[in-house]
């Protein structure tokens, strides 16, 4: 295969992009095929054209193939765990989102808000805003730290398991969306101490975090 | 019976005839299809390795070169001539309702 190759360099470095199971059962099928094309094309403009097609081919099946490994992978070898305690925390998400995006419909379609409605009173914006999302943020990070202690293969270090993606995005991505929604929320009400004048912020940190700690969210410390 | 996408029908009826390698599948389905198919080898191994996991077409085991021959499995030729009794019908249908005369496509 090493002279086909080297008459594609570039082509060939990018198959490196396919998952490493169908790089190596179709690579050299591939590279053999494209030289077949090539050979076969008999003037410049067919070659032209070969690439051209073949520049929209090939990202389009990296992309393709890489979906369906991660897709299979988290089908086959993710634990079940995962998938399940990643769904209970995207749920306890779902009415943040929902609030969220009906309040902005509202102003959109209706040119008003849902700040007087029930779902802005003080219990159920607790609720929705707070406690959820804090709830979803315990259950990924309890699932996660399961997940770095009881890896499925036990020759695996802990410290790989960290770096392990491909087996616990779905609870990262969850975790990291509820307590960017946590951070959110508790300096909603404090960002214009940093925002109004970012240097000021900065070379006065000290009346910075008054001004923050004075203007702290709605959570339990106005009850 | 769900269909089988356009290009995974074309790749089995190409190697109806007889096992073929990845140009040879190309080269196939493009003059099956009039010019009108034409795929990388991107999306042909994409079909094929699709293909192949579904059981309906298998490598030949003596390849004479490097390359790799692909034929059709019993499930493979069982599924080819479904889709051709669908399309069969579907063409009978056609006549039957005259669809094909304003456009004088077929008599």
């Amino acid at each position: 295969m090493k002279d086909v190759r080297g008459r594609f360099p570039i082509y060939s470095k990018l198959l490196k992009l396919y998952p490493k199971n169908y790089r190596e059962r179709y690579e050299e099928e591939i590279l053999l095929t494209t030289s077949d094309m090539l050979e076969n094309a008999k003037t410049f403009s067919e070659k032209v054209a070969i690439w051209s097609s073949l520049a929209v081919d090939l990202p389009l099946n990296i992309a393709r193939q890489n979906f369906n490994y991660i897709g299979g992978t988290m089908h086959n070898n993710m634990p079940h765990y995962v998938k399940r305690n990643s769904l209970i925390s995207a749920l306890l998400l779902l009415p943040f989102f929902t609030a969220i995006i009906a309040n902005g419909l509202d102003k959109l379609i209706n040119n008003s808000t849902l700040y007087n409605s029930w779902l802005w009173g003080r219990t159920a914006l607790l609720v929705w805003v707070f406690y959820l999302p804090a709830l979803a943020f315990i259950v990924s990070l309890i699932s996660y730290a399961l997940f770095l202690t009881k890896g499925e293969s036990k020759d695996r270090l802990w410290h790989k398991r960290v770096l392990d993606f491909l087996h616990s995005w779905p609870l990262l991505i969850v975790g990291i969306i509820s307590l960017g929604i946590l951070t959110l929320v508790e300096f909603h009400d404090s960002t214009q101490c940093i925002v109004k004048s970012p240097g000021h912020a900065v070379t006065h940190a000290g009346q910075t975090l008054k001004c923050v700690e004075a203007n702290r969210s709605i959570i339990p410390a106005h009850d | 019976m769900q269909l089988l996408p356009q290009l995974s029908f074309s790749i089995l009826m190409a190697l109806s005839l007889k096992p073929r390698h990845g140009y040879e599948i190309m080269s196939q389905v493009k003059d099956d299809s009039l010019g009108k198919i034409s795929i990388g080898p991107g999306s042909l191994y994409t079909a094929i390795k699709q293909l192949s996991e579904e059981g309906l077409i298998e490598e030949l085991s003596e390849s004479t070169d490097r390359r790799r021959y692909y034929q059709l499995t019993k499930k493979g030729w069982q599924r080819l001539n479904a889709e051709l009794d669908y399309f069969d019908n579907t063409v009978k249908l056609a006549r039957h309702r005259k669809a094909f005369e304003p456009m004088g496509l077929l008599s």
